[in-house]
């Protein structure tokens, strides 16, 4: 797919409803869905985003510990 | 969000602002998971995620008497949080997003700060090799567009408060999104093609 087409269909999921998942961005998706390349080109970017979305450490104690104490609130 | 002693987050912030040690505690123990994860989503490294944290907490502490209750405090918090990271990146790295602009110099990597993962079931599909992909591509992505990125798509926030947060308009940071995105997803091309 040429880079303007995946340009094209990113901008207009932004404009319309931000989320690759809004309603507006999903008629958009049905709209272009016989479009084989396009479909593939939406799944690829939302398969981008739950891969960065799959972890994410939650703060340690000993890291909570020392943020207090650099604070002067330990 | 809940609050240990006070009722309200905005009493807290409120008390906080007053000077208030235990609101002080309180407040900084309510968002210091927040701005944690943030900084390691942005940061890719838990070393820089906790010196992110702690200079957003003095940047935040500092200025907080500034906070107007107008806007939303978590979008305030994200604001001073990134500031820090760009006030850190403008330090350190800013020759790392030259060819930006260009998006045609993929070969080029500066392989310095891999993250460690942790290890749970869902992390553990992921191959090493992905893994170093996904830190390389986010890594290599500049700082104003890899905000906008994780404010948006990792960590919720409507499209409005990315752009306060990042104080530009609601166009350019859609425009960065978008970038941001389409950026990623052709670094990682060959793990997320169906």
């Amino acid at each position: 797919m040429a880079d303007e087409l995946k340009e094209r269909i990113l901008n207009i999921c932004s404009e319309l409803g931000e989320d690759i998942d809004s309603a507006d961005c999903k008629k958009l998706r049905q709209h272009v869905a016989s479009c084989q390349d396009s479909s593939a080109f939406v799944d690829s970017v939302k398969k981008t985003i739950s891969l960065y979305k799959a972890y994410g450490p939650n703060i340690d104690h000993d890291t909570s510990s020392r943020l207090l104490g650099k604070l002067g609130l330990d | 969000m809940n609050t240990k002693t006070f009722e309200t987050e905005n009493q807290l912030i409120r008390a906080a602002q007053a000077g208030d040690q235990q609101a002080l505690r309180e407040l900084v123990e309510q968002y210091s998971d927040t701005v944690y994860k943030f900084a390691f989503k942005v940061c890719r490294s838990e070393d820089d995620a906790e010196d992110t944290l702690q200079d957003a907490f003095l940047n935040i502490l500092k200025a907080l008497k500034t906070f107007n209750h107008r806007s939303n405090f978590s979008t305030w918090v994200y604001r001073i949080v990134s500031n820090s990271c760009l006030m850190k990146w403008r330090k350190e790295k800013r020759e790392r997003w030259e060819s930006f602009e260009r998006l045609d110099n993929p070969e080029e990597r500066i392989q310095d700060s891999y993250t460690h993962w942790p290890d749970s079931p869902a992390e553990a599909l992921l191959s090493n090799e992905l893994q170093e992909k996904m830190d390389e591509a986010i890594l290599d992505l500049p700082p104003i567009y890899r905000l906008a990125f994780v404010m948006k798509d990792l960590e919720g926030l409507k499209m409005e408060q990315v752009a306060q947060a990042l104080e530009i308009s609601l166009p350019a940071a859609k425009a960065r999104l978008r970038r941001a995105r389409l950026f990623l997803r052709d670094r990682l091309e060959p793990y997320v093609q169906s």
